[in-house]
């Protein structure tokens, strides 16, 4: 069948498909792949790095994974549940770190840190917890639950305050130095395998990575709070209709969060020794690119995207910059993270697991 | 009779809710070992508001124990049952701030609370004996705490001019030595000698400030409420008021530097440096609706230019005249700003948060690592960037800068109280609004997102140009992610969208706590709170426009006007 | 000349993930008909629409829209070549007023620039007054006149509306598509309605494709009737030839087995009515 003939006054040549925008960003595609590839190909050929160095990074990235994965589990569960991008997520792990900080401070100078590595973990680990915890609750009980059905950006800018907040009152309470997390001897332990050196306690980190996050999968899955709080993320109204509470939902899932983020705070102490005011924010932000990667929403998916981060951070400068003769690659590590955040936000933001996201944002 | 009165009160203790305001007590007694743990009580103790009498310190505690009482007084119960509860929710917190000062000393609380020391103990104590401190403080907390309860139960006509009166006590005493140098040497030297000594405020000065404060306000209140009443009448008579308010603080603006001396032109600099960002991210935010948390790199990139082009410097490209150099890096913005802009376009609301904030940090880290360090200089920066002329006539005091950033940021805010009204405003409002919607109409969200980007980071090119000559250097350390948050907070302090907003916002959240060293020292701590706080009782900020109420408060699900409830749903 | 075509699709498909919201769908609307697409909730008609338009981009097949070739393109640009469109749960600029609601409509036809609303050109002054004007007579078309200063969420729902089709209007559409316009609407309101868009159609002389429940609606407007479930059309044909057909009662009241009889015919009855 015939179809119209256009008027003059339709420019058809208007109707590009493709807008000067569109070549843009696939020449950032294209850059950013270019890039990585010719920096890969450089570093490959110049032949810096040894495979056991290879395997430190690999390990290194196993290990910032693991933290990243913990904050990020709060960050997506959170999200599935309220639609809420909790800004002071890393500001609660930060309140966790600080809390193992003064426990081991005070176990390092009784010596029991040195003598009972197990006991002294246990009870730094649960008061990190306990704390991340509380502070997350009341975080939920005065700033966000006033916002519980408010859409826009409120509540986003709401959460920037009190990421602040958290911040400066530690500040405040604490100081603005950057203390030195205690290190006894089993801290700096090494153990050798196949001649590769690996850090037990980078080891320690991703084993209890792993554990923690299985205990969390059993319990989301498994228990009647999990599996309320699935529904809730699932469609909140609906699962209010049904009778469940969605309040106790939310404070569940931000004890949750706030567990997970205390236990990010420890690992965070043993990698990098240090706790000050500021440290949870740069890991907080990360860790929500890593939790849209893997899907926001996703348990699982934010645990992958965790671990992919660690390792693009760890490897990627080493890789992708170190051969493209740039001075000082691993001042760089924070752009390649973000990078791939900023990639993931623009191209993939309902992550790598493929989240039926488009429906609920829409 | 005198049955009735022996009756009354025991009847109205009783029905007192005691839970609940033994709970609002310890709330508020919490809020004050919170200030108290955090270092900021003891900062404000040394500061006075009536010399000898109160200090800053006490004053914030006493309106803590103040404001326990306000909230457990409930009006419905009646005044003495209110009165009761006041009294004992104010009682309250003072036990409580009481008694972190006793335990201070015995569970050596300072080797983890930094704050918590000998001396914030004695001072807790008011300086008396452990015992006799705890007494009076209590007592003290009571005062308060029925202070607050009768509060509530005072009409707003009388209310107002109450709290204006004691805000302009306050800022008597805290300003003292602004005004002071204000009031010297000239005809008004009869009235400092009256209300001032040497260091500050005398009761007898506070006294009379109160009451002819309290005066004064009790007649413009009921001038305004006479006005509101004839306005009201008037449809319509909103955007007049709006342009007279711009005036009037724009005014005050040009007034301001009169107050003094080289300090206060320094703080009014900034002050105008914030507002001119205020306006850009303004047309980003308030009128767009695109969150921007990178807009500090177009901050940075303007103060860059100035000094590559301008600066007596090694690093430095040309040495050119800063009212070249100056349009150069506002273009230089405008081109950064749609660069940075294009990526991002896609991506919606609070996912755009996120994103923008990224992109900054990542200009921010580049700028100061190794692989820039050729190029920009480094975390040293580049220095030696020379003060602009007009006719021969150098512009070098910071109060003629001042009046610089004024100008532009009048030329700002024209632009952009234009641009609202216009035909792109209008497709901003509806992108913010309803995106699909907006493209459905024929609205190109491409082109007028990237104007918005490219707007607004032209005003903060023209800022970062001027704050290069400010501080005739640049560093990477001034173009931290935290002042894209400061801009973001003066313009929801100040009110969304709104123009005099901008001004208001800036003066409060920069102005203020450059004046004040103590609030200094915790301003980002009070942005936290500002925001929390805005957020969830005015959102509309301080000096709403319109147009933003209204959508912030169908956000908030309230339905102030009659709405058909029918109209979303299905 | 009287059997133009204004827009034909071939073969569009849409999925969300498994969900084959439209399956090879094939339409052809006539120039200056009233074209209605029926069928029982979740057939696909909104999605039709969203593919139409753009707002979503449909997996695969052409569409065509007054000689362009459509798909993939950016929905400002559909608008740009004459497609307006209303929402079935209204999607007004809530917070505005109705005349600002409609000035935003007129956005394509409006040709002050930015450089000239900041410097407040002549031209300028003279394209908002234009537009004022404009704005106002389609107030008054559809009979909103002297409301154009309230807010739109304080309209009553009918006004909402028409104010929504006005403003659909203000981007002097050549094809303008209705998502259940007489939606919660009385009878007496919905026949203003029905007037309404007869009104739109013989005055404006724009066409229609019209998304309606109520057969009384569809028999009464259209010149043709598309019936879609489950994304597929199943029928297609004048008004009369659609009420009859089987496939199309089959849809509406599912395989019999769970419906009674008696049920079955007072269905059919409305279905006829
Ligand atoms: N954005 C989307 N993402 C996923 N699924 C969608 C989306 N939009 C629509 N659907 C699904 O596609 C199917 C068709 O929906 P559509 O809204 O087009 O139906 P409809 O014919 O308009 O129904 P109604 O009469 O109720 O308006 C439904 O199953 C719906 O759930
Ligand atoms: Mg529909």
């Amino acid at each position: 069948m015939a179809v119209q003939i256009p008027e003059d006054r339709l420019k058809i040549a208007r109707l590009s498909r493709i807008s000067i925008v569109d070549v843009l960003l696939w020449a950032l595609r294209i850059g950013v792949l270019g890039v990585v590839i010719a920096g890969t190909i450089g570093t490959l050929i110049n032949g810096r790095y040894g495979w056991t160095q290879w395997v430190d990074f690999v390990v290194f990235g196993l290990t910032l994974g693991s933290i990243y994965a913990q904050i990020a589990l709060g960050y997506t569960m959170v999200y599935g549940v309220l639609r809420l991008i909790n800004f002071a997520h890393g500001d609660f792990m930060m309140s966790g770190a600080f809390s193992a900080f003064f426990v081991a401070n005070a176990f390092y100078r009784s010596g029991f840190l040195e003598s009972h590595p197990v006991p002294a973990l246990l009870c730094i680990l649960i008061t990190s917890m306990i704390v991340s915890t509380a502070v997350a609750l009341l975080a939920e009980r005065f700033a966000y639950r006033p916002f519980r059905r408010v859409v826009g950006l409120a509540p986003l800018i709401c959460a920037i305050g009190v990421s602040f907040f958290l911040q400066q009152t530690f500040r405040g309470m604490f100081g603005s130095s950057i203390r030195a997390y205690p290190d006894p001897s089993w801290q700096r332990a090494t153990i050798s395998f196949l001649g590769i050196e690996v850090q037990a306690v980078e080891l320690l980190v991703i084993g209890l990575a792993v554990l923690f996050m299985i205990g969390l999968y059993l319990i989301v899955q498994y228990t009647k709070m999990g599996k309320a709080m699935r529904a809730v993320a699932e469609d909140g109204d609906a699962a209010a209709l049904m009778g469940i509470d969605v309040d106790k939902v939310v404070v569940f899932t931000f004890m949750l969060g706030g567990a997970m983020a205390g236990i990010a705070g420890v690992f965070y102490c043993f990698v990098y020794k240090q706790v000050y005011f500021y440290m949870g924010f740069t890991p907080g932000i990360k860790a929500f690119g890593a939790a849209v990667l893997g899907g926001i929403g996703s348990i699982p998916g934010a645990v992958l995207g965790g671990f992919f981060l660690g390792l693009v951070e760890s490897v990627g400068p080493a890789l992708f910059l170190d051969g493209l003769g740039i001075p000082g690659p691993y001042q760089l590590r924070d752009v390649i993270a973000f990078t791939l955040l900023i990639m993931v936000l623009i191209f993939r933001p309902n992550g790598i697991l493929g989240e039926r996201l488009g429906k609920k944002r829409a | 009779m005198s049955i009735a009165i022996l009756k009354a009160p025991s009847v109205s203790v009783a029905s007192v809710d005691v839970a609940r305001t033994l709970r609002m007590g310890l709330l508020l007694g919490g809020v004050g070992v919170y200030l108290a743990a955090v270092g900021i009580l003891a900062m404000f103790n040394e500061r006075w508001i009536i010399v000898g009498l109160l200090t800053l310190g006490y004053g914030v505690l006493g309106l803590v124990y103040l404001v326990a009482g306000m909230i457990s007084a409930r009006r419905g119960a009646g005044l003495m049952t209110a009165l009761a509860s006041g009294i004992l929710s104010g009682a309250i917190a003072g036990l409580t701030v009481s008694v972190l000062g006793l335990v201070i000393g015995p569970f050596s609380l300072q080797s983890v609370f930094t704050q918590l020391n000998g001396k914030l103990a004695d001072s807790l104590a008011l300086g008396l004996a452990p015992l006799s401190g705890l007494l009076v403080m209590l007592g003290i907390g009571a005062v308060c705490g029925a202070i607050g309860a009768i509060l509530r139960f005072t009409p707003l006509t009388v209310r107002r001019p109450l709290v204006i009166a004691a805000l302009v006590t306050v800022t008597a005493g805290l300003f003292q030595e602004l005004i002071q140098i204000m009031l010297q040497d000239g005809p008004l030297t009869p009235v400092q000698d009256l209300i001032y000594e040497w260091e500050g405020l005398t009761a007898q000065g506070a006294a009379i400030v109160f009451v002819v404060a309290f005066i004064l306000a009790l007649i413009g209140v009921q001038i305004s409420r006479r006005r509101a009443r004839a306005a009201a009448a008037k449809a319509n008579a909103d955007s007049g008021q709006s342009l007279t308010k711009m005036g009037m603080i724009f005014l005050v603006l040009v007034l301001l530097p009169l107050m003094g001396g080289n300090y206060i032109g320094q703080v009014l600099l900034l002050v105008g440096l914030y507002i001119l960002m205020g306006m850009g991210l303004n047309l980003e935010v308030g009128l767009a609706g695109l969150l921007d948390l990178g807009f500090v790199g177009f901050f940075a990139v303007g103060a860059y230019v100035t000094a590559l082009l301008t600066a007596n410097h090694p690093m430095a490209i040309l040495h050119l005249n800063f009212w070249v150099a100056m349009p150069i890096a506002v273009l230089a913005s405008v081109v950064v700003g749609v660069l940075f802009g294009i990526p991002v376009l896609g991506v919606r609301g609070d996912y755009l948060a996120v994103a923008t904030m990224g992109l900054g940090e990542i200009v921010r880290v580049l700028v100061v690592s190794d692989a820039a360090k050729p190029l920009l200089g480094g975390p040293l920066g580049i220095t030696q960037v020379p003060k602009p002329a007009i006719f021969g006539y150098g512009l070098t005091t910071p109060i003629q800068l001042y009046y610089l950033t004024l100008v532009a940021s009048l030329v700002a805010g024209l632009i952009a109280w234009r641009l609202e009204g216009s035909r792109l405003g209008r497709a901003w409002m509806a992108l913010r609004d309803d995106e699909d919607v907006a493209a459905a109409l024929g609205i190109d969200r491409i082109e007028c997102k990237l104007l918005a980007y490219g707007l607004g980071a032209a005003f903060a090119g023209l800022a970062g140009s001027i704050f290069a000559v400010m501080l005739a250097s640049v560093y990477p350390s001034s173009f931290q992610l935290v002042v894209s948050i400061n801009v973001l907070a003066l313009i929801i302090v100040g009110g969304m969208g709104s123009l005099p907003g901008v001004a208001i916002g800036s003066l409060v959240l920069i102005g203020l706590p450059e004046l004040l060293r103590e609030f200094g020292e915790y301003r980002y701590l009070f942005y936290g709170v500002a925001l929390i706080f805005m957020m969830q009782f005015r959102p509309e900020g301080l000096m709403p426009s319109k147009v933003r109420k209204r959508e912030l408060h169908a956000a908030m699900g309230e339905t102030s006007e009659p709405a058909v409830p029918t109209a979303r749903a299905a | 000349m009287a059997h133009d075509t204004i827009l034909l699709t071939n073969k569009v498909c849409c999925n969300f993930g498994g969900l084959k919201a439209l399956s090879d769908l094939d339409l052809e609307i006539i120039e200056n008909s009233i074209h209605s697409l029926i069928g029982p909730n979740g057939a696909g008609k909104t999605t039709a629409f969203n593919v139409i338009s753009q707002n979503i981009k449909p997996t695969s097949g052409e569409i065509w829209f007054r000689g362009a070739r459509i798909d993939g393109v950016k929905p400002h640009q559909v608008a740009e070549i004459g497609m307006s469109r209303t929402y079935q749960n209204i999607r007004l600029f809530a917070n505005v007023t109705a005349i600002e609601n409609i000035l935003v409509g007129m956005h394509l036809h409006l040709r002050s620039t930015w450089w000239g609303s900041i410097f407040n050109t002549p031209a300028t002054r003279a394209d908002e007054k234009r537009a004022h004007d404009e704005a106002l007579r389609l107030l008054e078309f559809v009979d909103l006149k002297g409301r154009g200063d309230i807010i739109a969420r304080n309209l009553p729902y009918g006004d909402q509306r028409r104010l929504e089709i006005a403003r659909a209007l203000a981007a002097q559409p050549k094809l303008l598509l209705l998502d259940e316009p007489t939606a919660g609407m009385n009878p007496h309101e919905i026949s203003d309605m029905m007037d309404f868009i007869r009104k739109v159609r013989d005055e404006v002389g724009v066409t229609i494709l019209l998304i309606e429940h109520q057969m009384r609606i569809v028999m009464a407007l259209s010149d043709k009737v598309t019936v879609l479930d489950h994304g597929q059309k199943i029928a297609e044909g004048l008004p009369k030839e659609v009420q009859g057909n089987p496939a199309v009662i089959e849809a509406y009241l599912g395989s019999g087995k769970l419906v009674p009889k008696k049920a079955r015919d007072a269905a059919r009855a409305t279905l006829n009515a």
